[in-house]
């Protein structure tokens, strides 16, 4: 908590000097490491209209480590301004998966997807699928790790408790209902971790969708910047895609796409 | 004197520059103002040279194309471009078409002035020509915003083609159509016409004398030549002739309308207001619908609602108003119909009062007052709560209006620095997690198997005695203070083991006892002999200090002993 305000405290200071010292700001960044500083810098930079500047910062603070779907929600923001709609889609996606009931993060994605030129729906579950498996689609992997590390800890209490007061009902009631919540979040851990559907979005502004991994292999079509496909398979620097519905696919040059990792 | 020396340099110049030069001519120099006159503009020798043409404001210009001929004469070959033009002539009289010029190679030439007489259309009465045009008003003295009825009219017994009627303007006027141009026959003198009308309702804007412009329709009449050919006969094939149609001015005196009284509602003309209600039974809290309808003829698309009586007794909500103009009849007539829910707030007789309309009737030239009855409605009590009800005949009624999009943008940044806040187990967050997973599990399990053992050493506490018997019995050893101690405590040791009460035990039972678990001959023997030596030294004499201590260590290596021997 203490960390938190004192954090604050500078992000406010500098918030105040980055204006003031415009030459300051620009060196000192690679000397101090404060990433509050790093990321009230980079949000200047985009208030100010110099997104390569917020994208690099921004990037920069993910490479350390510092992975949230706020910081993925804000380089989407910057991409997105700065005219790469391939990269904003991408992070607003990967900020998607932090932050699954954001409704500022769905209503950027949604923004950016009007923009994109090809007409195919972006792979989304169903509205059926995401109806049952609610919480599968509605928490991130750190809620449902959160979740399950605490209904883990209140079934074996409840477990422990039962070892003392072997007869009682709501001991018995309770140990069921704390099971079925373990099975259903520890099911959807599972899938997130052994099952992971990537989606990959077209960077360029418009790129060849190939028969094959080689340049001289057919053209099959093309697609434009912003549009998100299935990634079914990764090959030496080419990754083979599918169309959500169509079912056509092929492949594309693996820098011509961001992959993302639900 | 001056036509004939311009023609004698004409000749002179054409002579000299090789046959070049301008010429106008005109079909014929005397016509009617219905006439069209067709003026040729002839350019000879050169192809690009532009004539410019002389003032000829008196008539309306259009271009009619244009020609060219080549010519040979005197071994020259010479290229005339011919300019045609129609002229329709605006009004009569005597003018002058004065030269037209062209230059050529760096030299001007002019063609000759000339003299056009415009004369009055046929004095013949109008019925005795084949194709003629009318216009008039209805009234040419009306009061300001009183409706005027402006008919135009074609009559023709001709067949004619590429008919253009030139826009007219009223200024001064509000211009309202009266439906498109209706085609009729009708007899005048004694000869039948088709007739073209065309109709329009006008509101004088402005008192004073207002003018309505000539207006003039352009057509070619189709004449039917007979006798040329047979294949022209057989396409019915004939001459075109162009005519101008016009009708004069009219003047129209708008007069002012007398002083207004209070509360005129703007509208001059025949009007009439009608009140309805939908129930005249109802409760408190629903609602009647109340429609008022203002009609009649006149500048109806400036009904307003006329102003409302008091209505204390009622909640008063406005639905959008309904017009509807019909432009079909001789004149413009329409209705606006204002809807309103009416809530009453009390219950027993109320009132709904008259609207009064006032308007200005311009055949009378007086104010009018038009009036709807009163209504009575029978309000009782109301059943459930009125608010309810309220909800309910408000929302169908009031006009809702879908929110406009004006533009579309992202979301702005977030901003707090938990942004770039560091994960709470560091960003390595698998380990911790795993611990937390298992060790709630590890910890149940320890406590079953503590929980296990603990129940089960409950249930037998014999057992618990036979495992306690060498701890209990190295204690004691370490408090004896003489041989009937020592002897207690090996007894019960034995009593421990076999789950007896040891302190009863005699040498002999004990040995017994021993023998059953298993205990070696030699080492029962030695337990005998050393109890049956205690119980001598008991009874017999007392034991010396040093001798307890050695007594002490002797029975522990005896009773270590024992314990081995039992438990393998």
């Amino acid at each position: 908590m203490i960390r938190i305000r004192e954090r604050v405290v500078v992000g406010l200071v500098l918030l105040g000097a980055v204006p003031a010292l415009p030459g300051l700001a620009e060196e000192s960044e690679p000397v101090v490491a404060v990433p509050g500083e790093v990321f009230v810098n980079a949000n200047a930079a985009y208030e100010a209209g110099d997104f390569g500047r917020a994208i690099a910062l921004y990037e920069g603070l993910l490479e350390r480590g510092f992975e949230t779907g706020h910081l993925h929600y804000d380089l989407g923001n910057a991409y997105l301004r700065g005219g790469e709609l391939g990269r904003a889609i991408a992070s607003y996606r990967r900020s998607q998966a932090f932050l699954p009931r954001d409704q500022d993060v769905a209503a950027n994605l949604a923004f950016a997807r009007k923009s994109a030129r090809d007409a195919i729906r972006p792979p989304e579950p169903g509205a059926v699928a995401r109806t049952l498996f609610f919480w599968h689609y509605g928490l991130s992997r750190a809620e449902l790790g959160t979740i399950f590390a605490v209904v883990n800890l209140l079934l074996w209490t409840v477990l422990v408790l039962r070892l003392y007061r072997r007869g009682s009902e709501l001991l018995r009631w309770t140990l069921m209902a704390l099971a079925i919540v373990l099975v259903a979040v520890g099911a959807s851990l599972a899938v997130h971790h052994l099952w992971t559907p990537a989606v990959a979005v077209v960077v360029p502004q418009e790129i060849d969708v190939r028969s094959g991994t080689h340049e001289r292999d057919v053209v099959l079509f093309k697609l434009h910047a912003g549009t998100e496909v299935r990634l079914v398979d990764r090959r030496e620097g080419a990754l083979r895609i599918a169309l959500p519905e169509e079912g056509q696919g092929g492949w594309i040059d693996a820098e011509h796409a961001e992959v993302v990792v639900r | 004197m001056r036509p004939r020396l311009f023609i004698v340099l004409l000749l002179t110049m054409a002579a000299a520059a090789g046959a070049q030069g301008i010429r106008v001519t005109i079909d014929r120099n005397e016509a009617t103002i219905q006439d069209q006159l067709v003026l040729q503009v002839t350019v000879e020798g050169s192809q690009n040279a532009v004539p410019r043409l002389p003032d000829l404001s008196p008539f309306q210009l259009r271009s009619a194309g244009q020609s060219s001929q080549f010519s040979r004469a005197g071994g020259r070959t010479t290229l005339a471009i011919t300019y045609n033009y129609a002229l329709l002539p605006k009004q009569t009289g005597t003018f002058t078409v004065g030269a037209a010029t062209v230059e050529i190679d760096g030299r001007t030439y002019s063609s000759r002035p000339f003299q056009v007489r415009i004369l009055e259309a046929s004095a013949e009465p109008r019925e005795s020509q084949d194709i003629f045009v009318t216009a008039r008003v209805s009234n040419e003295s009306p009061y300001v915003g009183e409706q005027v009825i402006y008919t135009w009219r074609l009559y023709r017994r001709v067949q004619i083609a590429d008919a253009q009627l030139q826009p007219i303007e009223f200024e001064g006027f509000l211009v309202e159509d009266l439906g498109e141009v209706r085609e009729y026959q009708t007899t005048s003198g004694g000869r039948e016409f088709l007739v073209s009308e065309l109709r329009k309702a006008l509101f004088p804007q402005e008192e004073g004398a207002l003018t309505l412009p000539p207006t003039t329709l352009q057509c070619q009449v189709l004449v039917q030549r007979r006798g040329r050919s047979l294949f022209d006969d057989f396409f019915g094939r004939g001459a075109a002739e162009a005519r101008v149609l016009r009708t004069p001015a009219i003047e129209v005196n708008v007069r002012p309308r007398p002083a207004a009284p209070a509360g005129y509602s703007g509208l001059v003309g025949d009007f009439a207001v009608r009140g309805e209600i939908s129930k005249r039974q109802l409760q408190v809290g629903e609602s009647a619908t109340w429609r008022l309808t203002v009609s009649g003829s006149g500048n109806v698309q400036s009904i307003a609602e006329p102003p409302l009586p008091p209505l204390d007794a009622f909640k008063v909500y406005d639905d959008k108003p309904a017009s509807s103009i019909d432009r079909a009849g001789g004149e413009l007539e329409g209705s606006r119909t204002f809807t309103k829910a009416l809530v009453p707030l009390a219950a027993g007789e109320l009132t709904v009062p008259a609207v009064r309309l006032t308007y200005f009737n311009a055949k009378t030239g007086s104010y009018r007052t038009a009036a709807t009855a009163p209504i009575t409605l029978a309000v009782s009590p109301s059943d459930d709560e009125e608010e309810l009800r309220l909800t309910e005949s408000v929302a169908p009624t009031t006009g809702k209006v879908a929110v406009r999009m004006l533009a579309d943008d992202i979301l702005p940044l977030y901003k707090d620095l938990d942004a770039v806040a560091a994960p709470p187990f560091g960003h390595r967050a698998g380990a911790p997690w795993l611990a937390a997973l298992l060790a709630p599990p590890l910890l149940y399990l320890g406590l079953v198997f503590v929980e296990r053992r603990r129940r089960h050493l409950e249930v037998n506490v014999g057992l618990v005695r036979r495992r306690a018997a060498l701890k209990r019995a190295l204690g004691a050893l370490g408090k004896i203070d003489g041989a009937a101690a020592a002897s207690r405590v090996l007894r019960e040791y034995v009593g421990d083991k076999a789950g007896l009460e040891g302190s009863a035990l005699t040498p002999a039972e004990a040995a017994a006892e021993l023998r059953r678990r298993g205990v070696g001959e030699e080492t029962v023997r030695r337990v005998r002999e050393r109890l049956e030596a205690l119980e001598a030294a008991q009874y017999g004499g007392g034991l010396a200090a040093a001798g307890t201590e050695a007594l002490a260590g002797d029975l522990k290596a005896l009773l270590k002993e024992l314990e081995r021997e039992i438990r393998a």
